[in-house]
């Protein structure tokens, strides 16, 4: 079976390593970015199942990464995720074309049920 | 000099303010722009610490937190120390919007968008210089 890309990207490099080190273990193939130039950087080199993103990172936040997503790779899903979760941010980011939202910190159960909702609709190759 | 020292010495020029977040950089960031603003910044790591904090300043604190914090649905300690702690001022970062990016949500509490470093200050100033039993 084929494994599924995961692009993470957080400012925090210390979230991400843990987010990447989860997925690693769950069988998914991680990669991190620590901003939405980085990101934006791999996803022009190779391709991605999904993309797990902050919403708050300095210069652009995970909205205007949500939006670049929407306009390049639309058939890639993203999910947003925040330590600073309201309504407006939630509303927003479904809005926007996120699968997701959550809030930060979060149980890692709420992590691995997320993507692999995500990833059970990715049809068949 | 201990931490109670520096904090009792720090709060002869406002209240202590005790900083809550999950992210390491955003406790970093809060030390920062609070610290240059003068005000005695202590890190907490849970609701436990935030408690010890304010029985040593006899309540003389300002919570700044995340609402991630305040939203976990598997650990309710930040909400059973504020239940606890009526009279605590409190500022939670929150995203909303920009524009004016601060708001008073009770009369202890603010909201404030995590990058308005201004409504930030703004928010912990209101909250020092309102009597406790007010």
């Amino acid at each position: 079976m084929q494994t599924l890309r995961v692009l993470v990207v957080d400012d925090d490099p210390g979230m991400a390593e843990l987010i990447s080190e989860q997925l690693s273990a769950w069988d998914f193939e991680p990669a991190a970015a620590g901003g939405v130039d980085e990101a934006l950087a791999l996803l022009s080199t190779r391709s991605f199942d999904l993309v797990l993103s902050d919403l708050h990172m300095p210069r652009k936040n995970g909205f205007e990464l949500l939006r670049l997503v929407q306009e390049s790779w639309s058939g890639t899903p993203v999910i947003l995720f925040s330590s600073f979760p309201s309504v407006e941010a939630q509303r927003q980011a479904l809005e926007g074309g996120a699968r997701r939202f959550l809030s930060k910190p979060f149980a890692l159960a709420a992590l691995r049920e997320a993507v692999e909702s995500e990833v059970r609709r990715i049809p068949p190759p | 000099m201990s931490q109670r020292s520096r904090d009792e010495r720090a709060m002869r020029n406002g209240p202590l303010v005790l900083a809550a977040s999950a992210s390491r950089y955003e406790i970093c960031s809060l030390e920062r722009t609070l610290g240059l603003a003068g005000f005695a910044v202590r890190a907490v790591a849970c609701a436990n610490d935030a408690g010890d904090a304010l029985s040593q300043c006899r309540g003389h604190c300002v919570l700044v937190i995340d609402s991630g914090l305040l939203e976990m649905d598997f650990d309710t300690q930040w909400q059973v120390l504020r239940a606890c702690n009526p009279e605590l001022g409190t500022v939670i970062r929150c995203w909303i919007e920009r524009d004016p990016g601060i708001r008073q949500i009770q009369p202890r509490t603010f909201v404030v968008h995590p990058d308005h470093r201004d409504g930030l200050l703004d928010a912990v100033r209101k909250l020092g210089a309102i009597p406790v039993d007010a």
